[in-house]
């Protein structure tokens, strides 16, 4: 959230109305929504918004001169479990002192059953309001609406009051359950202007109206004063009838692709002070540089000194020494799971508590590297969670985390100390989301910073197997996952009780594996692939000899399944990192058969070289060599190759369930 | 999960003392030793339990314990449920939400919590109540701190006490406190003790007390957690109970005791007693009069509860469940009782410990043991047992929730131990029988299906809800993969034993699967065989809770145009576990494949798990064989 700018109080409003006919009124219940079992339109939702109405107003008055507030009323009908989430709120305020702050004014949330032909209220209870410490200055007042049953329908509603009237709140069109209609107004002074940003891929029907006239008095500082007429500008966004968002496989966030509205403050135009806020990216650096809770600190004496002074003796290598301070701070501060780009106190205090959020364990790393003669500069980016950002939008507040970037010589490496498991080659898979922004005290150094990994993550399987008469397989396997799989897994591993408790859920997987000996290679070294090494038998038959053998050369560990069910997509696949699962297998087959049929070698390729699928199996005498390739190589699969991905799936699908034929001599 | 209960609701009924030397750095998460966290989802910090007896009918039970939430898993650990009756005294020392770092997020005050009578709003009267926190996590971990004692102005059960409130959850320290004033005689049993408890002993009290326990897992075809888990269960031998005194030394002063509760609460009114005898005048038999008259008591009465500890001991007069038509497990007993009775037909209430998984009597300790009633008709030759708190299920069935376990049959001055039927492998079936022909649009399936014994449990409320809940049911619990319910009929059997079947048309989206002129078809289609995990280094016994057989007959036209190249057939037996059979055999142009799946009741040592899974395994691959056919 933008910090502290004060705006001087030049003007007076004499009055001010809060513009809003309500549709709905709250505790007054359509017995028919409440009685209602389902939704036509979308019979399988397990909730209904029943309506969504937002009011955005600027106001004015003597106390606290310029407020932005901001009400909400929603009721929604519950039809199962599945929407019992849907009664979860967390509403977040920030406080930087009496007269910067964020406060709920009226918070009031009712749910309505139907017992026994009788509606019966329950509303929450402001003790059941808890209020969460984000950060010194962070709130999150979070409260579930109480009773919520099958078939209840609850509202709520809150009034939100800010001064820092230059944010305005985003707005959603789209939920995960359908909605009759979601509307926002948005109620603005003549002399504000704000940019707005449609997101999503269906948009709303937008009305513009204004209100009457009113005078505003503006006094001077020698006790005069002139009268200055003024009109709001509303703007009405609404939304009827929206279909619910159903998420899809390989997609980034959800609210990245919801129907949406975002303001950004462009200006001010009064007649006697006119202000352009459109900001650029200098002066963002600048200003953060020159913040109490983000560069200052960078200007102080390092924390870490003294440790900074033992690397050095030790270590001559910049690189070498790149690596010996990550490990320092990554291994010495606990990460607390909160995102934000400012610092929460100072970072003497977190080095002192040994724990903070991302960007507190991120910029004591740079302020160490500054100290071992190494050039870091922290580079800001929004998490995966908080959405992909807008090329265009020149917005500081869009942005909530914070990672180091070491430059040594002509290298780059981008760094994040917060996750132990992760080496300095890795950053943690919440920061791949699209671009970050290098902020350097270097004007011209101030860029955007490419945050993807690009090197694929891989799998493979590599086998060496027999068949016997009986049909059963048995050999050696090697199983092999790097990167973003390796950390996955290792994890999983992690988890369990003992390698063994792994063993058994691995091989629960896929139908018929029985592991015998298994070993695990490179656990807590994600510099190297993570390899799984076992022997095991795959009970496919039982134990007399066949005349035909059906095996599936595969092994069934290919794609089974296609993952893209929706016919079509408006939003891309999203892999994060390109990948590829390669599966090799050696077949011996038993003395005295020979291979009557083996499915077709094929290769089938995504345009643009975006990616491609081999299939090559060849016999040789007694043994049958597959190779079998799914190579990605974009992270990014935009929608317009949709249709090419999902065809590919369906053919992997179909090619991997072909059978090779071995028959009796 | 289910298991828990018992140990859940009681576990949290109980209370202690040193708290005060509690701060931040002994509630952090990271204070937690490794070993115990791992496979936990919640940590028992502390717990201090203890039972005060301070007069032969005063019991106060404290319980002070810290417990962290790891997950989301545990969360419904985390709330507060406290259950006592009107006139008996809460004291609520601190209940306290604490994060991960051990900071107090939430002082809970009492006037947070909600306190309600269980009887909800209905108008039979209740003195029991509840008071009730829900905790509304902010975030994953997080401790709760609760301390308060409940003071019971009676003597006549203990809750059990278990260092464990739940699986996957590991106990730091966990102890019993035990004072008894008046010295009371008292029935003390210790069961699954582990190694290296502490045992404290002096003149009036006793402890125990537990460290450092690992989290008990789950493993497929364990035995109840109740019967592995650490239990200690004390019974007074003396009851006080309201102005209700006596011994339970043994089952029958227990039940002559509890006699004194069901006097004269089975009158009904004259009308009543008139209108029953005549809907029996025209039975031809004591079996058809008391069929009669339980498929109207499920007609005009309906349950509200579930648990006889929680309303009471005491049934409400039949007469007021007759004009009211509703009543709790007890209440509805004792009207099917009176009802029976007033026919001149004599039946017992009856003290289960209901629960899937034959929940047993510690036969030995003689006193409260059960949470629901039924109602026992002897009969010449054999009994008739009738469960009355459902309005759907068929006369004289049980199910696996009261079936094959100890009962106390109260008698009108006595008690007497029975036990109710057991399911046998020809009871529990499922038989099935498909044809399967071609239309244009693919393959269609014509089946039956039968349903019996413990193996009905789940379809009997399918078979009593509307016909689109019934089109959902069939559509998630036919195991076959891939098809189309076109319609489907279900019907029932009642007498002598209830026998549902289910008839349905299906199509087949992809019952023949292959490429290069080659069709391959799995042959059963509805019931599947799942293998359990492979698990290394077994920790519980092989626990079989009840025998049961599938039977499968599948007939197939062959396509058109194809012979076949292999025909699926196997046998896979082994004498302690089951045995499984598949043989197909060719007709004209008719394939017929008859499959049948057997699984033997029992307990097995740990050490046989590998066995088990052996025959599981082989069975599910034999099942998953498949029918090959060529293009001619």
């Amino acid at each position: 959230m933008l910090k502290a700018f004060v705006f001087s109080g030049l003007l007076t409003l004499s009055f001010f109305t809060w513009a809003q006919k309500p549709a709905m009124k709250f505790g007054k219940i359509d017995p028919d929504q409440l009685s209602m079992k389902s939704y036509d339109a979308d019979t399988s939702a397990g909730a209904l918004i029943l309506g969504d109405i937002g009011d955005i107003s600027l106001t004015w008055d003597d106390q606290n001169g310029w407020r932005m507030q901001y009400k909400r009323h929603v009721r929604v009908k519950v039809f199962n479990s599945t929407g019992f989430d849907l009664a979860n709120f967390k509403i977040e305020t920030t406080e930087y002192n009496s007269l910067n702050k964020e406060q709920i004014m009226k918070l009031k949330a009712t749910s309505y059953n139907l017992e026994g032909g009788k509606i019966v209220e329950t509303e929450l209870e402001k003790s059941n309001v808890f209020i969460e410490e984000i950060s010194p200055k962070e709130r999150s007042h979070n409260f579930s609406v109480p009773n919520i049953k099958k078939g209840c329908v609850f509202e709520v509603e809150y009034l939100l009051v800010s001064d820092f009237y230059w944010i305005l709140p985003d707005w959603d069109f789209q939920y995960q359950f359908p909605a009759l209609y979601s509307e926002l107004s948005v109620s603005i002074p003549e002399y504000f202007r704000f940019k707005t940003l449609m997101k999503g891929y269906i948009s709303p029907t937008t009305t513009e109206s204004k209100n009457s006239t009113r005078n505003i008095i503006v006094r001077y500082s020698d006790g005069t004063s002139t009268n200055l007429p003024y009109t709001d500008m509303i703007q009405k966004f609404r939304f009827e009838h929206v279909p619910a968002f159903r998420p899809e496989p390989y997609m980034n966030a959800l609210n990245n692709y919801l129907a949406a509205i975002e303001f950004e403050f462009a200006s001010e135009n009064f007649p006697l002070r006119k202000r352009d806020y459109t900001t650029s990216w200098e002066k963002i650096s600048k200003d953060l540089w020159d913040e109490e809770d983000f560069g200052l600190q960078l200007k102080r004496n390092c924390p870490v000194k003294e440790e900074a002074e033992l690397i050095k003796v030790a270590i001559a290598d910049p690189k070498e020494r790149m690596i010996k301070g990550y490990e320092l701070i990554r291994n010495a501060m606990v990460y607390n799971d909160r995102y934000g780009i400012y610092i929460t106190k100072t970072l003497r205090k977190a080095w002192e508590e040994k724990k903070g959020k991302a960007v507190d364990i991120n910029m004591l790393l740079i302020s160490l590297l500054n100290e071992l003669g190494i050039e870091a500069n922290p580079v800001i980016l929004s998490t995966r969670s908080n959405g992909i950002l807008h090329p265009a939008q020149i917005m500081l507040n869009k942005f909530n985390y914070v990672i180091a970037e070491a430059r040594i010589g002509e290298e780059t490496f981008l760094l994040d100390a917060t996750d132990k498991k992760l080496p300095y080659t890795m950053l943690p898979r919440r920061c791949l989301n699209g671009k970050g922004r290098r902020i350097s005290q270097v004007e011209s150094q101030n860029d955007w910073v490419n945050l993807s990994a690009n090197q694929p993550n891989e799998r493979m399987l590599y086998a060496v197997t027999n068949v016997t008469p009986d049909g059963n397989i048995n050999g050696d396997f090697n199983f092999m996952e790097t990167k973003y799989y390796a950390y996955d897994r290792a994890g999983e591993i992690n988890r369990e009780i003992s390698i063994d408790d792994y063993a058994t859920k691995f091989e629960a997987e896929t139908p018929g594996l029985i592991i015998n000996e298994f070993n695990v290679e490179n656990l807590d070294e994600r510099q190297q692939p993570l390899y799984l090494k076992y022997k095991a038998n795959y009970n496919l038959s039982d134990e007399s000899p066949k005349d035909m053998i059906y095996l599936n050369p595969t092994l069934g560990a290919g794609i089974t399944s296609n993952p893209f069910i929706a016919e079509t997509r408006e939003f891309p696949v999203d892999f994060i990192n390109p990948w590829s699962f390669k599966i090799i297998n050696t077949i011996t087959i038993p003395e005295g058969y020979q291979v009557a049929e083996l499915p077709k070698s094929v290769v089938y390729s995504l345009p643009d070289k975006l990616g491609s699928y081999k299939f090559t199996i060849a016999a040789n005498g007694s043994q049958i060599q597959l190779m079998c390739v799914i190579d990605i190589k974009a992270s990014l699969i935009l929608a317009e190759n949709y249709q090419q991905i999902r065809e590919l799936y369906s053919l992997i699908v179909a090619k991997n369930a072909e059978m090779v034929v071995i028959k009796k001599l | 999960m289910k298991y828990f209960t018992q140990i859940l609701l009681t576990g949290l009924l109980t209370a202690s003392s040193s708290f005060q030397i509690l701060h931040a750095q002994i509630l952090t998460v990271s204070a937690i030793p490794e070993n115990l966290l791992k496979g936990a989802n919640s940590v028992v910090r502390n717990n201090e339990t203890t039972f005060t007896i301070t007069d032969v009918d005063k019991l106060s039970v404290r319980e002070s314990t810290t417990l962290t939430i790891i997950n989301e898993k545990a969360l419904y650990l985390a709330h507060l449920k406290i259950f006592y009756n009107t006139g008996e005294k809460v004291n609520i020392k601190t209940a306290a939400i604490y994060n991960s770092l051990g900071i107090k997020v939430k002082t809970i005050k009492q006037s947070d919590m909600a306190d309600y009578s269980t009887a909800g709003d209905l108008t039979l009267y209740s003195d029991a109540r509840i008071i009730y926190y829900k905790v509304v996590p902010v975030s994953y971990p997080f401790t709760i701190v609760y301390d308060y004692e409940v003071t019971y102005n009676r003597l006549y059960s203990f809750p059990p006490y278990s260092p464990y409130t739940s699986d996957y959850q590991s106990v730091e320290n966990s102890s019993l406190k035990l004072i008894n004033l008046p010295a009371v005689p008292l029935n003390i049993k210790l069961i699954n003790m582990p190694e290296g408890l502490n045992v404290f002993t002096d003149e009036k009290s006793k402890s125990w007390s537990f460290t450092n326990l690992l989290p008990l897992v789950d493993e497929p075809y364990m035995p109840r957690i109740n019967d592995v888990a650490p239990l200690i269960k004390i019974a007074p031998e003396l009851i006080t109970y309201d102005k209700f005194k006596g011994k339970a030394d043994s089952w029958e002063n227990y039940g002559k005791w509890f006699s004194q509760l069901l006097r004269n609460r089975r009158s009904l009114s004259n009308t009543t007693v008139t209108n029953l005898n005549q809907m029996v005048s025209e039975a031809v038999s004591k079996r058809e009069k008391v069929r009669i008259l339980y498929k109207y008591m499920q007609s005009k009465s309906h349950y509200i509860s579930i648990s006889e500890g929680i309303e009471g001991l005491q049934p409400h007069i039949a007469a007021d469940v007759d004009a009211l038509g509703y009543g709790d497990c007890k209440d509805l007993s004792n009207y099917m009782v009176a009802m029976l009775e007033a026919v001149g037909i004599k039946a017992y209430y009856t003290k289960v410990q209901a629960g899937k998984g034959e929940y047993q009597f510690i036969i030995d300790q003689p006193g409260h043991q059960s949470n629901h009633i039924i109602v026992c008709v002897p009969m010449e030759k054999d009994t008739i047992w009738l469960e009355c708190t459902s309005q759907i299920s068929p006369f004289n069935y049980l199910g696996s929730y009261t079936d094959n376990r100890n009962v106390l049959i109260i008698k009108d001055d006595s008690g007497e131990l029975a036990r109710t039927p057991e399911y046998t492998i020809n009871d529990n079936y499922i038989n099935s029988t498909f044809l399967i022909g071609y239309a244009t649009d693919g393959t269609a399936a014509k089946g039956t299906i039968t349903f019996s014994g413990l193996l009905m449990d789940d379809v009997i409320s399918a078979v009593n809800s509307n016909i689109k809940d019934q089109s959902d049911w069939v559509d998630n619990s036919l195991e076959m993969t891939d098809f189309t319910l076109i319609n489907h009929k279900f019907g029932i059997i009642e007498d002598p034993k209830p026998i549902i079947s289910l008839n349905v048309n299906l199509a087949l989206n992809s019952f023949f699967n292959g490429a290069n002129g080659r069709l391959f078809a799995s042959l059963n289609l509805n019931n599947t065989i799942n293998v359990p995990a492979r698990v290394r280094n077994r920790q519980f016994p092989v626990y079989i809770p009840y025998s049961y057989q599938t039977n499968d007959t599948i007939l197939i036209d062959l396509p058109a145009g194809y012979k076949h190249e292999q025909l699926p057939e196997s046998v896979v037996a082994d004498e302690r576990f089951g045995n499984y059979t598949m043989r197909t055999f060719i007709i004209g142009d008719k394939i017929t494949c008859i499959r049948s799946f057997r699984l033997y009741k029992g307990t097995h040592a740990p050490e046989l798990y590998a066995a088990f899974y052996d025959f599981m395994q082989k069975s599910a691959v034999a099942d998953a064989k498949q029918l090959v056919l060529i293009h001619e």
